[in-house]
């Protein structure tokens, strides 16, 4: 038979449990096209979940693995899973089926089921499958065994912000990821996320100007995330030197490194890391650029730069230090070394004041102040220093000045402190170490006395029109010249790149001395060469220096590769909230305020050059990082890991739910069994008593694939059990519940008393039970082993209630022993309910397939002797548990039997002809 | 009309007043036949479950006699059937039983004419006061 | 009635001998001898004479705890009470205490004829009307003052506070002259002849005093009259216990209360609790008192522990274990007060407390109050 005209010769299966597949299988070999439609991502249903089955105690998943595969790659059976059935109208032989395929958001087309997306995912969330014992991430394969072997992403609510902070880091660090790895307490996966963009997290984490903080979507509601504070608690919390070596193919490449700074050390972190042979060139005696000379030990420890660069040394790159490119070595035996080279020499050279007197001893230039304490070298700082700029430089020369000994320490600054370029923290920082700040004053001589410097002349400023670079333009103002007595200036004044050497190479360099590059690719005028960094903008930022060179490290290796130099795509700007979207925050989530950084006392810190930020406290970090917007949902928060991971590039975000219209000529339901919600049964106290469990929790912890590993371990304390108890009945037999017997109970909590034994001999196991229900084929026997062989022992009685021993969390359990008419207690280290078992539809779903269910909600049958697997609607079969209470050779008999029906009504309507 | 004859209940104590009354009896010292004389060992066992079933089986009057304070053979019976009649006695009125209805006496061996005397008494009250209201019982709901 | 009857009546057949009723009850725990599971599997079983002559039969304190549990809804106290009905009609009444006094009182009772003095206690410091829409229902308190005078419990001193409560709550309640004991006790052990009497007085009573709502201070009194009556007569009013009332009042009319310093427990009565449903009220009065601080028994709600006896039937030393164990459970809180709401409760707690000179078992011992008492206590005068 072909496939159907107008779907007559089609089948739908509700269901991929054993039932479904199997009524599938049999209508497939029987020539019928089959729909299998299942809710969840994978076939497989309620066995995949158990350890083994009775009453042979086969693996579970040995037998039904093969079966799904049948069922896969039949010809006849087409999967639709991750689907639900919206409407069905029709009638037998013409039924019209509409199907919600949900947005799985991997394209199933294109993904392989490697699992690399899930490695990557920081959301993590308990796992249905193992009933909540276990975890999974937002990203997942509902089992390892699954058809089809896809992932799907569980996106749950809309992420409440818009992850502005990841599209404001020049790097695009994938913030509200490691945000959560860190709430999680994941500090190696989250240092190891950081990486993947930043290869100096705990140097940036102390340094950075956070414009990720700035464009935090939080700062709409009440106070932005501490991002920065937050980058370093990985590397805090967690020994970065632990961090393991990636093997990487190694390709016959050389690049040359000129400047070992932040841009030179992320170039070489990424060529590195592809295969190529990378050599760095530091004039300085140590490397780390500005990282080391520019910004002070108190606050960025050298040791912590030195752990940082020291992985990049263990990726193979080499740093040459104290060679110094134009002057001990040539651009043009670079060329002629190395297949390509990158200049990130940045901009070390110091300005001149220009001011009468600036020869004077004691007049210094700032930058080359804070490389000389850097270094170790001796400087002379005297009582009365005074500090000429505004920007950061000019800070950490003050404080700086300050610990060496400088009673009096004065920064002159020409404008206002609204036009002055330094971060509002450094100047509250140097404030509290009692800096003073004149604004509106510029020095206009110095005078010694004694040969020493002794006085600076300044006058006062008035504000103008904006000059070229914006800002108002200072005006001195006439007659207000004053002096204040100094031994100590240090000018600030900004950095220029020293770019003399490369000039004969034929680089271009701009007007201010800078290199002239492409800003897509970052090559030069020269093939083969690429700069980056300050040398190329000017005097900019840590992270800047960054995106440079990883910008650089791209072009490069394709340049290696012979291939065309493309820029990074077009960059996102960040997005702010709606004011719909802010009152919707602040009405969901209490407002939070940040957790300030802790900081070394004013006195004790100006002593010395320690660390003045302390870091946060492990409480603090997991508090702090707890206030991300994105991290407030239980699901997905589109930090697009998975997307970077994913090589055949599967991952979909804007997938939206798609709509299927089937036409078929019957529909089997086999939606299966749910498990009741025993909470409400408060005497056993499940939900608050610790050691008391359901019996498919116990299945998944035996089970090979679950949470365990098949380790038999209690899930409150993973001590091993070795008495346990079964209570049977549970919410079911039960008036006040479900009234009928699930059926099933009696011989799984056999099969799991089996079980626990072969996990471990010790293990005795007792079941209190009201009826042993043994009635299928070799039940009974199965039984009597469990009593013979595996420990198991049988108490007829329905305990009254379970208490709890204080001094070990043990339950106990009240029981009238009803042979005897005692009453007696039982200590036991895990109690087990058989939970009740119900049929899995909804009034819903009955709703739309038309058909009635009884008060129980099982499918109603109109004529239970004789065609048993009818429903209330003619077409319509059920089979398996959402039928009546039954196990699993039951089930796929009913199947089979469905599939009968179904295939005689499909037959006999064709053959009584018309179209 | 039969005049009416009350039915008097009397719990006598066996050493005192029992022996009192059978006295009377061979001394042929008249006493009405109302009575029906129940002996006990002693006055103070008498409980007041035996005053009060004795007016659920239709007594008229109840006797209650025994030793003086100091004569009883248990010496502290009598002490003990006081301390019990009196909570007794409180317990009937309550009930709204009439006072001559109950009584409590100390007769000792010698002093038969005092029984007798007594028995006399409650007969002329208990005519005067009428038929126990104990005797007519409610009609059950149909 | 026959045993077939009984066990149609009560759908007792549904029963499937599981034992949790068992495992949970009270008088179980202590009484080996006594199972509720095998009363009905004998009753299942046709042994009527094995049910019926048993002593055991009157050990059930009808507390309800089984039933909270069944999972085939068998109610249990009332097949037990219709059972008994049997026990009586063969002449078997269990092992009556205090030899029988109580039950020979209600029996009494019955009389048409008598004239009770019961409102003799009642003085010049309470307010009563003839015209109110509200009886308070004294019940058995006068006839129990001289009887448990050894255990220095005055049942009146509940009525009285009861009345005292009312008073300051503006209520000028009815108290009838002619009341009759309620029947609780004869219906519990099978005695529907007395009961039934008793029922139709009171419910003619009621009726002549027109009356809205009666207040019980006793919860015995008030399950009877709510649940059972209705079965038999007519009463055509409403029925309130006075927690309930106070609980009401406490919420609408702004009543204030002085300040009590005291940590305090509270006994769930069985026939208030289980049988009736009312936990919140009562707690949510001793909350509205400041100072009260309440803490909970280990079982409190549903869980509470029956006082030990029922019906005046069946006292043994089973039911005085029973008691010392929820003594004991009242002692372990730490409250320095435990409040009950029920009578007997009181009268039952109050005995096991007297020394009965058992150095090597003594009882804990904790002071008790009714609920109206400390309400009493706590109303500010002159609102």
């Amino acid at each position: 038979m072909s496939n159907s005209e107008n779907g007559r010769k089609s089948v739908l299966v509700i269901g991929g449990g054993i039932a479904g597949i199997q009524a599938s299988l049999d209508l497939g070999n029987m020539g019928f096209k089959v729909y299998l439609v299942e809710k969840s991502p994978s076939i497989g249903g309620r066995m995949a979940q158990l350890d083994k089955t009775f009453p042979t105690n086969d693996c579970a998943m040995c037998i039904l693995a093969p079966k799904m595969i049948e069922a896969s790659s039949h010809p006849n059976i087409e999967l639709l899973t991750y689907s639900e059935i919206e409407k069905v109208s029709g009638e037998i032989g013409k039924f019209t089926v509409k199907i919600k395929k949900k947005a799985s958001f991997v394209d199933w087309n294109k993904c392989t089921g490697c699992g690399l997306c899930v490695e990557g995912c920081p959301v993590i969330i308990p796992n249905e499958f193992d009933q909540g014992i276990g975890k999974r991430k937002a990203i997942y394969m509902l089992f390892p065994q699954a058809v089809p072997k896809k992932c799907v992403i569980d996106k749950g609510e809309e992420r409440p912000c818009k992850a502005a902070c990841m599209d404001a880091c020049p790097v695009h660090t994938n913030v509200p990821g490691y945000i959560k790895l860190i709430a999680e307490g994941q500090f190696k996966e989250a240092y190891k996320l950081i990486r993947e963009t930043n290869p100096l997290p705990a140097c940036v984490g102390r340094v950075c100007y956070a414009p990720c903080q700035e464009a935090c979507n939080r700062g709409q509601i009440d106070e932005p995330l501490c991002i920065r504070d937050l980058k370093r608690v990985p590397a805090d919390q967690w020994n970065i030197e632990e961090l393991e070596v990636p093997v990487v193919a190694e390709t016959d490449k050389k690049v040359a490194i000129v400047g070992s700074g932040p841009a030179g050390l992320a170039a070489a972190n990424d060529l590195a890391l592809q295969g190529h042979n990378v050599t760095i060139f530091e004039a300085l005696p140590e490397p780390g650029g500005m990282l080391r000379v520019g910004i002070p030990e108190y606050r960025l420890p050298k040791e912590i730069l030195r752990q940082e660069i020291g992985y990049i040394q263990k990726l193979g790159v080499e740093i040459k230090t104290g060679v110094q490119v134009g002057k001990d070595i040539t651009i043009e035996k670079l060329k002629k070394d190395y297949d390509a080279i990158f200049v990130a020499i940045g901009a070390h050279g110091g300005m001149k004041l220009g001011v009468e007197g600036e020869d004077i001893p004691g007049v210094m230039e700032g930058i080359g102040f804070l490389r000389a304490t850097s270094l170790g070298e001796k400087v002379d700082v005297g009582k009365k220093v005074a500090v000429i700029g505004g920007g950061n430089t000019a800070i950490d020369c003050a404080r700086t000045a300050r610990r060496l000994g400088a009673k009096e320490v004065t920064i002159v600054y020409r404008r206002s402190r609204t036009e002055m370029p330094a971060s509002e923290e450094e100047v509250t920082a140097a404030e509290k170490e009692e800096i003073k700040i004149e604004f509106l004053t510029t020095p206009s001589r110095f005078s010694a006395e004694n040969k020493k410097l002794a006085k600076m002349e300044c006058v006062r400023m008035k504000l103008g029109e904006p000059d070229a670079s914006g800002r108002p333009r200072p005006i001195p103002i006439q007659g207000s010249e004053f002096t204040i007595p100094v031994d100590t200036v240090i000018a600030a004044l900004g950095q220029a790149p020293e770019t003399d050497f490369v000039k004969q190479s034929g680089v271009s360099l701009s007007k201010r001395g800078t290199i002239e590059i492409d800003t897509k690719t970052g090559v030069t005028s020269v093939e083969g060469v690429f700069a980056g960094g300050d040398v190329v903008t000017g005097p900019a930022f840590v992270i800047d220096a960054i995106a440079a060179g990883k910008k650089a490290a791209r072009s490069i290796h394709q340049y290696l590769n012979g291939q065309p130099l493309e820029g990074e795509g077009s960059v996102k700007e960040p997005e702010k909230l709606s004011q719909e979207e802010i009152e919707d925050c602040k009405r969901r989530f209490p407002p939070r305020n940040k957790v300030e950084m802790r900081e070394g006392p004013v006195k004790k810190r100006v002593q010395d050059f320690r660390e003045v930020a302390l870091g946060y406290s492990l409480e603090e970090a997991i508090e702090e990082s707890s206030r991300c917007l994105a991290g407030q949902i239980e699901g997905c928060i589109e930090c697009h890991e998975c997307e970077r991971r994913c090589e055949p590039k599967a991952i979909v975000y804007t997938m939206k739910d798609e709509n299927i219209a089937l036409k078929v000529g019957a529909i089997i339901l086999a939606s299966g069994l749910g498990l009741y919600d025993i909470s409400s049964i408060t005497e056993y106290g499940y939900g608050k008593i610790k050691n008391v469990i359901t019996a498919m929790e116990f299945e998944r912890l035996t089970a090979a694939s679950g949470p365990t590993m098949g380790a038999l371990k209690r899930p409150s304390d993973g001590k091993l059990p070795v008495n346990i108890a079964f209570i049977q009945c549970v919410g079911s037999r039960d008036f006040r519940n479900k009234a009928y017997c699930s059926s099933v109970c009696c011989m799984h909590a056999t099969k799991e008393a089996m079980l626990a034994f072969e996990h471990h001999p010790g293990t005795k196991s007792t079941i209190f039970y009201m009826d042993m229900r043994a009635v299928g084929k070799r039940f009974q026997e199965y039984v009597a082993r469990a009593k013979k062989d595996y420990n198991a022992t049988y108490i007829r009685a329905r305990p009254g209630r379970i208490e709890v021993n204080a001094e070990n969390d043990n339950p106990i359990i009240w029981y009238e022993e009803t042979t005897s008419g005692e009453i007696k207690s039982f200590d036991a280290e895990l109690v087990v309910l058989a939970q009740a078992m119900v049929p899995q539809i909804t009034q819903g779903l009955a709703k739309i397939l038309g058909i009635e269910l009884d008060e129980n909600g099982f499918v109603e049958v109109p004529d239970k002797l004789l065609q048993p697997l009818d429903t209330t609607r003619l077409g319509i079969f059920a089979c398996g548990y959402v039928h009546s209470p039954r196990d699993i050779p039951d089930s796929v008999t009913q199947a089979s039997g469905a599939a009968g029906r179904a295939a005689e009504e499909i037959a006999s309507l064709h053959s009584q002809g018309g179209n | 009309m039969a005049e009416f004859e009350p039915k008097i209940i009397a719990f006598a104590c066996n050493w005192c007043t029992y022996a009192a009354a059978d006295i009377a009896g061979t001394s042929r010292i008249h006493y009405p036949a109302n009575v029906r004389i129940v002996r006990v060992m002693c006055s103070g066992m008498v409980d007041p479950i035996y005053v009060l079933k004795a007016f659920e089986m239709g007594a008229d009057g109840v006797l209650v006699a025994g030793c003086h304070g100091i004569d009883c053979h248990y010496l502290n019976g009598p002490v003990k059937c006081d301390a019990m009649f009196e909570k007794l006695k409180r317990v009937v009125n309550t009930l709204g039983l009439e006072d001559e209805r109950l009584r409590r006496e100390m007769i000792s061996t010698s002093e038969s004419p005092i029984f007798a005397q007594v028995i006399e008494e409650m007969v002329e009250q208990l005519k005067k006061v009428g038929p126990s209201p104990f005797k007519v019982k409610m009609e059950a709901l149909a | 009635m026959n045993l077939e009857d009984i066990i149609q009546e009560t759908k007792t057949y549904y029963c499937l001998e599981c034992g949790k009723c068992t495992s949970i009850c009270p008088v179980a725990r202590y009484d080996p001898a006594f199972s509720p599971r095998m009363l009905i599997e004998n009753a299942l079983l046709g042994f009527e004479d094995e049910l019926v002559f048993n002593q055991k039969l009157f050990s059930c304190l009808t507390c309800y705890t089984c039933q909270q549990e069944c999972p085939s809804d068998v109610d249990f106290p009332i097949f037990v009470r219709k059972a008994r009905t049997i026990a009586q009609d063969n002449g078997q009444h269990g092992v009556c205490a205090h030899s029988g006094q109580l039950q020979s009182l209600a029996r009494l009772m019955t009389s048409p004829t008598i004239k009770q003095k019961r409102l003799e206690w009642l003085s010049k410091e309470y307010s009563v009307s003839e015209n109110s829409d509200v009886l308070l229902w004294v019940g058995c308190a006068p006839y129990f003052e001289p009887i448990f005078e050894d255990i220095e419990f005055r049942a009146l001193d509940i009525t009285e506070a009861s009345l005292k409560v009312l008073n300051l709550l503006g209520i000028k309640p009815k108290l009838l002259t002619d009341e009759k004991c309620c029947g609780h006790d004869a219906l519990w052990t099978g005695d529907i002849e007395t009961f039934k009497k008793l029922a139709e007085h009171n419910a003619a009573q009621i009726k002549e005093a027109g009356v809205k709502k009666i207040v019980f201070s006793c919860p015995e009194g008030y399950r009877t009259f709510k649940l059972d009556y209705p079965n038999y007569v007519d009463l055509g009013c409403e029925v309130q216990h006075i927690s309930e009332l106070l609980a009401e009042k406490i919420g609408q009319k702004g009543v204030k209360f002085k300040e009590i310093n005291k940590k305090v427990t509270y006994q769930d009565p069985c026939r208030l609790g289980r049988h009736l449903g009312v936990y919140d009220a009562p707690r949510k009065v001793l909350e509205s008192i400041p100072g009260i601080e309440l803490v909970e028994m280990k079982h409190s709600g549903w869980e509470s522990i029956c006082c030990g006896t029922s019906a005046w039937t069946n006292c043994d030393s089973y039911s005085n274990l029973l008691r010392t164990e929820r003594l004991s459970e009242a002692v372990e809180t730490g409250a320095e007060l435990l409040i009950t709401a029920c009578p007997k409760c009181q009268t039952h707690f109050r005995c096991a407390m007297v020394d009965k000179g058992e150095e090597h078992r003594p009882t804990p011992k904790i002071e008790i109050m009714d609920l109206a008492n400390l309400v009493a206590n706590a109303i500010e005068e002159g609102r």
